[in-house]
């Protein structure tokens, strides 16, 4: 009995457990209400984990990220309208495409650093929103696009996915959200990983030591903007409605708070934020004229009290075993 | 050449508003290294303060905008102490959460006391404008442009002439060497943050009177200054008078020879090409 209590508490299991759960939760919760909320708490999750890897990992804050939210969801729905591309296919590819827009983004916006990187790439979101609403030909500007039809229906022998439901839709960006945070888990871990929170720590030491400190930025901004365009590619399929007002400031500081509030430079921490950051004002409905005037108290009174984000204080009260 | 005369005046009184939420941004963000994100909040609260007392005690307008800079500069004060003083010394981004926080707080409850509809300020002198070597410009903007052009020489004044004003350029000079000068520190935080927060209510109050008021109008010019400081580098607070008007004079000159459309591109194309020709220029001049 003890090997078996021992057994589920190794973090693995958990994380087992947890999936699992997560993969059985549509039933359970059905309701298609809070699935839909659900399924936006996982797009601003995957936003936030991208912006994660730029700005938790390699120390660069970015104010820009909305720009590959915007090329993602631009990218996928103008292929699967324009070009009869498969939602299967666009979706990599609109994450391909923003990873592309990011190299000469970041070869301007990356040799500056701190605040000025970060308005930098804010003007540079604004550059790119703005072309979306001019270049009406392609973008139907202002207008925006309706209609963006649900990703087709998948086969495996009897089994037919079809997207129409939100329990459909749900597993999707789940699925994507679970292989997103895998290949991240993957790249923090791995040499490169190191490399950026060299970077993050002491740019001129890991000069010193022989990193081609520009290189590896951008390869960390290319990396946190594929995932960004991954993000975008599914909000257009999951909205069917895309607009470029919708891609405003406001996101770039969402996806912002999340990594902050549940700590930089950690797993758990954007996915944490990205609940709250949905979930109080969600919750707080039942004060609805209120809701957002409480939750602008909640922010403040969250930084003075938890500078180091929710995974901040939960590492203050269980130390890493590498401490012990 | 009327016309041209008339856009240039649009212009100069875009321009000096900018002028003056540039350059309060750039006090708090120069002595206290704070990205108030709320700064614009701060002006639109101040734009309905004037327009309430405008609209519903009949106040001179006048009166009703320098009061309002005076209650907009005790909110400051407010959020100074309760919000900004327990984060002293923390990194930059905190800074900005607490700020977006406040941002929230004043933006929605003004949505909830004013609702979506957009004011205006109205005087018995609203319709009238004024004859100006052949360009006729309405009263208001008159007003807006002599008020924030008064209100940047008195800064001007303050911050060369008085002790205190001297004080803040030298703590946003350097801060370690200031407080060991022996100047305080912490009365020149409090300072700046009420006279940043009063210059933008004082702004917004002006241009409530030559545009719709709305909760969202300072969103973009704050956004829009700070793209300002940073071309303009941060601890020059001139530059960034001079960055705020020619920003406003460019933007007016956008729209009415190229197109509207562009208006805002204009402004963050040229941030870019700026910051890209500023970061190149001296490895050129180093090469030769």
């Amino acid at each position: 009995m003890r090997k078996i209590v021992g057994f589920a508490k190794t973090k693995n299991v958990q994380y087992l457990i947890l999936v699992i759960f997560l993969f059985l939760f549509p039933p359970i919760a059905a309701n298609e209400y809070f699935l839909r909320i659900v399924v936006s708490v996982f797009l601003l999750a995957i936003l936030a984990l991208s912006l994660n890897i730029i700005y938790g990992y390699t120390g660069q804050l970015s104010f820009g990220h909305v720009a590959f939210y915007c090329i993602g969801a631009y990218t996928s729905t103008l292929l699967v309208m324009k070009l009869g591309l498969s939602f299967w296919l666009s979706l990599p590819l609109s994450g391909v495409m923003a990873a592309l827009w990011s190299i000469p983004i970041g070869y301007v916006s990356l040799r500056f650093k701190g605040f000025v990187f970060a308005i930098v790439t804010f003007a540079f979101s604004e550059v790119v929103v703005i072309i979306a609403s001019i270049w009406e030909s392609l973008t139907r500007g202002d207008y925006g696009i309706a209609g963006i039809p649900r990703p087709d229906t998948i086969k495996i022998g009897n089994l037919h996915l079809s997207f129409e439901s939100s329990t459909y839709f749900y597993l999707l960006t789940l699925v994507v959200t679970i292989i997103i945070v895998i290949i991240i888990k993957w790249l923090v871990n791995s040499d490169i990983g190191r490399v950026f929170v060299t970077i993050r720590e002491n740019e001129t030491l890991a000069a010193s030591v022989g990193i081609d400190v520009m290189k590896y930025k951008m390869l960390s901004f290319a990396i946190s903007a594929l995932f960004a365009g991954l993000a975008g590619s599914l909000y257009a399929i999951f909205m069917q409605f895309i607009i470029p007002s919708s891609f405003t400031f406001l996101v770039s500081l969402d996806s912002l708070l999340a990594v902050i509030l549940g700590g930089c430079g950690t797993m758990v921490g954007p996915v944490l934020g990205a609940i709250l950051l949905i979930g109080i004002p969600e919750y707080l409905h039942v004060v609805q004229a209120y809701r957002l005037i409480i939750f602008g108290i909640l922010l403040t009174l969250f930084v003075i009290l938890m500078p180091q984000g929710i995974m901040g204080l939960v590492r203050k009260f269980r130390p890493s075993p590498g401490f012990n | 050449m009327e016309q041209v005369l008339q856009h240039l005046f649009s212009g100069l009184t875009i321009g000096f508003i900018y002028a003056l939420m540039t350059v309060g941004l750039a006090i708090i963000f120069g002595v206290m290294e704070i990205p108030n994100y709320a700064h614009g909040q701060f002006y639109m609260v101040g734009a309905y303060l004037s327009y309430f007392m405008v609209t519903y005690s009949g106040l001179n307008f006048f009166l009703a905008i320098i009061l309002s800079a005076i209650g907009v500069a005790l909110l400051g004060l407010l959020a100074e102490r309760i919000c900004f003083r327990p984060l002293r010394g923390a990194p930059l981004v905190m800074n900005l959460v607490a700020a977006v926080g406040i941002a929230l707080v004043l933006e929605n409850v003004a949505l909830a006391i004013f609702g979506f509809d957009d004011r205006f300020i109205r005087t018995y002198y609203s319709e009238s404008s004024v004859g100006i070597l052949g360009a006729t410009v309405s009263m208001h903007r008159l007003i807006a442009l002599v008020g924030s052009v008064v209100c940047i020489a008195g800064l001007f004044l303050f911050m060369t002439r008085m002790k205190i004003g001297k004080q803040m350029l030298a703590v946003v000079e350097d801060r370690e060497a200031a407080s060991l000068m022996g100047i305080r520190i912490n009365q020149i935080y409090t300072v700046a943050f009420m006279l940043s927060c009063g210059l933008a209510a004082f702004a917004g109050g002006l241009i409530g009177a030559v545009f719709p008021i709305s909760t969202a109008m300072g969103v973009m010019p704050t956004l829009k200054a700070f793209a300002v400081i940073v071309i303009a580098g941060s601890g020059n607070i001139i530059g960034c008078i001079y960055g705020g008007i020619l920003l406003g004079l460019a933007e007016v000159l956008c729209v009415a020879y190229i197109s509207p459309s562009i208006r805002d591109l204009f402004a963050f194309a040229t941030l870019i090409v700026v910051l890209l020709v500023k970061s190149t220029l001296p490895r050129l001049s180093v090469e030769k």
